[in-house]
């Protein structure tokens, strides 16, 4: 049956229990949590005096309250090398979440480190080589100079394109301004590393290119917008699940109609009504659902597409918006260029639009009219444009985001109140790195030169090519292949002798081996090929800032000690620096040794300060210190400047003055481009972009459409050693819909192989009635049956993976294994009242 | 709903002397101990075998009305009417639940076509058919599940619970 954890009380949190600033590090909101640690000895008391809530614990407290925390919010913990008890709850005063806390941030202490209570005991601990025919524990010195010798000796051989390095580039944990400024100062500044790739995608580039070369940021609206918001447009975003408090807290007001007041507030005469919503997805979600549930599906409007098709879609909303004259002329003047020749370049009638997208005409003149037509007294639509993987991931990348940012600006919804036209995201943000300029356009396609033999050594920073990547089959076996050569060299070498263990991999990899050197703090598939691995610590074991979606940046507290040697990943970085200056310096080549200087950091505030606070915009007005006097409301980059000493009440002591932020951007109307003016783009629908996907389509049964879902989201690292979630998911689920399933003879519960020419994978069936007949959904990235594994190594011309329009058959592995007989199957969508 | 008054204070807080996990109202030390360990401690409390109901009151797929371990603690038993593993009574098919979200302590309510209780709070759903297992939701448990016995009499008694409640700090208060 059900986990349960037997569980009948937890320690009272006690006045005295010291308080951290948390910010959850999982994914993008970046919900306000705080960190209560106190010493294992004792605990508070029931009486008001005697906890940190000030309430009565012998009574039943209320629906929200602040005083109660659930199983998974508590551990005990190492701090300072004492035994603490850790508590970590939602912030009501966050204005991100109000108190809020997701099924994954709600579990940030139990999937915390902690000998004492079992958890995460698979964290690393140790520094690991490979060493006798296995990955042994050694010390820091011992690795990275192993580490420093290869590297060296490649790039002697084969010169800075020898050395290929797989990092992440965001916020939240494996990430955060320290830690991709640390990475980013190692390749780009010390060196000009080329052959680099990011976490989720096989090249160094941007999801959203299109929008940055209109000269439009990717995040430029607050989330109160989605209050405030007459019309939201979600594309490809299935918010409950993956902004799960984001979408509770600020979109769902509008769809009760809960924000009508404030929109009054803000918009004075201006007429104002509760929200209406339109979603452009081929699945129904759980999304659709709730709003339909709080708004009524008269003002829900569910534009189910035919798979890839959302670019002419909105090209039919551009045309007829603009036939209509809905557009916002003055705006269009004033601060746009090239809107004439994008609208004649990308005219889609909407008949045109209907049949390739499969949508009724009506359907798509409805969201037209939902997204610009004038409401009463003439006063312009409020429009809020939101996008995330459906479209980031979807056919066609750049044009499509084009496209989708052109209808935002020809309507006049960018730098607006209740607009924006903005990624829903995944990780928080947290990039700060000198320039990557180098790296090209497009950048170099890392796994397919991987595969091709390419590099000697491979450099993976909290990266998992075996479950986040395209091509994953192909890419799995030529890795272990070359990896394996390099492993075999080095069993035959005594370690103990470091020149003949160095000699022994260098011919390995002249012979087409690859040394790989993985960076995180678990182990993950891709760790399974490595010769080191090099233990880090996460969120709350050190300090970290970063920002979320509406640009708002925190700095989680440190309030744990990271498991044994674990350190923070800017310094390992650092320490990577300093044995490779050292190794080049032997080397008799002192001007390479010396590009290795500057990396003395002691302290991840030291990284920041040298990264951060020295080069990003804004970055002088932000210290440490301020953040932590901001708690988890912190400010909206960029910052603009200080707030003067006794300004606020109480006054800050000198050092903590409030940061001044922007709560949006392009307010002004002036754009990131030369000419201060954003550029509409031509963008023509092209069919299935990517090279092999329509004859996939032809050829195959299925949609392998592919997504994540809100038990695991930016988390499975870590949820897969936690019992709730390995019992609710023990296999990726595949949704089929029921027909489907009687023709193919499938119960639920069953494992199938999903499997097409890219490779095969496995799922677990989960009938889903509202699934469209041969449109399967499967679970994203999840380790026990990689979803990559199907899909085809097509990019588009910025090397941006096309994850979504997979096609593939489906037929039967087994019954319902044991693991899943106690799982339930019923709808996830909670029932309307009809 | 009707709230049942039949169980009203039956039992009701009989056995209020479980200690627990940590010595609650401890004086809190000024002065930290040189190295701090941990004893492993009981996370459970002694709960009160109070009488929820009669079989005879229960009639299939409908929710009854109950509170558990005192009044403040709402809950449902449930005769689904099918066996289940955690199932008592004759048919192997009464089950107990908690009616408060563990996810911000809304009253669920119960669905009789598919037999779930589902919050109106942020709509999380659970399975009464499957131990209380969240279909889907923000709950970072599964929905609390009562230890029920049932008498020669008919009797349904409920001895405990296998999660914490929302709401309180332990169970038994």
């Amino acid at each position: 049956m059900a986990y349960k954890r037997q569980i009948g009380q937890l320690p009272i949190v006690p006045v005295n229990a010291k308080e951290h600033n948390v910010v959850c590090h999982y994914c993008i909101v970046g919900c306000g949590y705080k960190a209560y640690t106190w010493d294992t000895s004792y605990e508070g008391g029931r009486a008001p005096s005697e906890n940190r809530f000030g309430v009565d614990l012998t009574t039943q407290q209320e629906a929200e309250t602040p005083a109660w925390y659930a199983p998974s919010m508590y551990n005990i913990v190492k701090q300072d090398g004492r035994d603490v008890h850790l508590v970590i709850k939602p912030d009501k005063n966050c204005v991100v979440n109000s108190g809020l806390g997701s099924i994954r941030g709600a579990r940030i202490a139990e999937m915390s480190y902690s000998q004492q209570r079992n958890t995460q005991l698979q964290r690393l601990t140790d520094p690991l080589v490979w060493r006798y025919g296995q990955l042994q524990p050694t010390s820091w010195d011992d690795a990275l100079e192993l580490v420093a010798r290869v590297t060296a000796a490649i790039i002697n051989e084969q010169g800075e394109d020898g050395l290929f390095v797989s990092a992440y580039d965001h916020g939240g944990a494996g990430g955060g301004y320290e830690n991709t400024w640390g990475t980013g100062k190692l390749y780009f500044g010390a060196m000009k590393v080329k052959n680099i790739r990011i976490h989720n995608r096989p090249a160094y580039n941007s999801e959203v290119h299109a929008t940055r070369d209109m000269g439009i940021g990717e995040l430029n609206n607050c989330y109160e917008d989605a209050e405030l918001a007459d019309t939201i447009m979600a594309v490809g975003t299935n918010a409950l699940e993956t902004q799960t408090n984001y979408f509770l807290n600020h979109w769902i007001p509008n769809l009760r109609g809960t924000s009508v007041d404030k929109k009054k507030a803000e918009f004075g005469a201006e007429a104002v009504d509760r929200g209406r919503v339109i979603f452009v997805d081929p699945r129904r979600t759980v999304t659709i659902n709730a709003c339909e549930a709080e708004a009524g599906k008269e003002n829900v409007l569910h534009l189910a597409i035919n798979s890839g098709t959302d670019l002419i879609l909105f090209n039919a909303l551009l045309t007829y918006v603009a036939d209509k004259g809905w557009t916002d002329k003055t705006f269009i003047g004033a601060s746009t260029t090239n809107f004439d020749k994008a609208r004649a370049a990308n005219k889609v009638s909407i008949e045109e639009a209907a049949r390739i997208t499969g949508l009724k005409p009506q359907d798509i003149i409805k969201a037209a009219s939902w997204i610009a037509e004038p409401k009463a007294a003439g006063a312009r639509r409020r429009t809020m444009f939101a996008y995330e993987k459906g479209l980031i991931w979807g056919n066609d990348n750049y044009r499509t985001n084009a496209s989708l940012v052109n209808l935002a600006l020809a309507t006049g919804n960018i730098g607006r109140a209740g607009g924006g036209c903005v990624r829903m995201g995944g990780h928080q943000e947290g990039y700060s790195r000198p320039s990557d300029a180098h790296v090209g356009r497009p950048a170099a396609y890392v796994d397919k030169l991987l595969i091709e033999g390419k590099g000697g050594v491979h450099h993976i920073w909290g990266c998992d090519h075996y479950k986040t990547t395209l091509n994953a089959m192909e890419f799995k076996r030529v890795y272990k292949k070359r990896t394996d050569q390099v492993k075999d060299a080095m069993n035959a070498a005594p370690y103990g002798d470091r020149d003949a263990m160095v000699a022994a991999i260098v011919d390995a990899i002249r012979k087409g081996g690859l040394f790989s050197v993985d960076i995180d703090i678990v182990p993950t598939k891709i760790s399974d090929a490595a010769h080191v691995i090099l233990p880090a610590a996460t969120s709350g074991e050190m300090n970290l800032t970063s920002m979320n979606g509406e640009r708002r940046m925190r700095l989680t507290e440190r309030y744990m000690d990271p498991p044994g040697q674990a350190m923070p990943d800017c310094l390992i970085a650092a320490r990577i620096a300093n044995h490779l200056e050292r190794v080049f310096r032997e080397m008799g080549k002192k001007e390479v040794a010396e590009k290795f200087k500057g990396f003395d950091w002691k302290t991840e505030e030291d990284a920041f300060m040298d990264g951060y606070h020295q080069h990003e915009k804004g970055g002088e007005f932000v210290t440490y210190a301020r953040l932590r006097a901001m708690g988890t409301n912190g400010f909206q980059e960029p910052a603009s400047g200080l707030e003067p000493i006794g300004a606020s009440a109480p006054p800050m002591p000198p050092g903590t003055e409030r940061i001044i932020g922007t709560k949006r951007l392009y307010t002004d109307g002036k754009f990131n481009r030369p000419d201060g003016k954003a550029q509409f783009m031509e963008a023509q629908w092209r069919g299935l972009q990517a090279s092999g996907k329509q004859a996939e389509k032809e050829k195959f049964a299925f949609l392998i459409n592919n997504g994540r879902t809100n038990h695991v989201w930016q988390s499975a690292y870590l949820d897969v050693d936690n019992e709730l979630i390995v019992d609710r998911w023990p296999y990726p689920f595949i949704e089929m819909n029921p027909q489907d399933m009687a023709d193919l003879k499938l119960g639920e519960g069953d494992l199938v192989e999903v499997f097409n020419d890219n490779g095969s994978t496995q799922a677990m069936v989960y009938p889903t009635p509202t699934a469209r007949r041969k449109q399967a959904f499967m679970l994203f990235g999840y380790p026990m049956g990689v979803q990559g594994n199907v899909v085809s190594a097509g990019v588009n011309e910025f090397i941006v993976p096309n994850y979504k329009q997979t096609w593939g058959n489906i037929r039967k592995i087994s019954s319902a294994p044991e693991g899943t007989r106690h799982l339930s199957f019923k709808s996830q969508e909670y029932p309307q009242s009809t | 709903m009707n709230r049942c008054r039949k169980i009203e204070d039956l039992g009701r807080r009989r056995f209020l002397t479980g200690t627990g996990l940590m010595t609650a109202g401890m004086a809190v030390a000024t002065v930290l101990p040189a190295e701090a360990k941990t004893a492993p401690s009981a996370a459970l409390v002694k709960y009160p075998a109070n009488r929820l109901g009669n079989i005879k009151d229960l009639k299939i797929n409908e929710p009854f009305d109950v509170a558990y371990p005192d009044d403040d603690a709402p809950g449902v038993l449930i005769k689904l009417g099918t066996r289940v593993p955690t199932g008592v009574g004759p048919d192997g098919d009464i089950v107990g639940f908690t009616t408060l979200c563990p996810h911000k302590g809304f009253p669920l309510s119960y669905a009789t076509g598919d037999k779930t209780l589902n919050c109106p709070g942020h709509y999380s759903r659970f399975d009464c058919e499957k131990g209380g297992l969240q279909v889907w939701g923000h709950a970072t448990q599964n929905l609390p599940q009562y230890v029920l016995t049932v008498d020669e009499s008919g009797d349904i008694y409920a001895n405990g619970v296998d999660e914490l409640l929302y709401g309180r700090l332990a169970n038994v208060l």
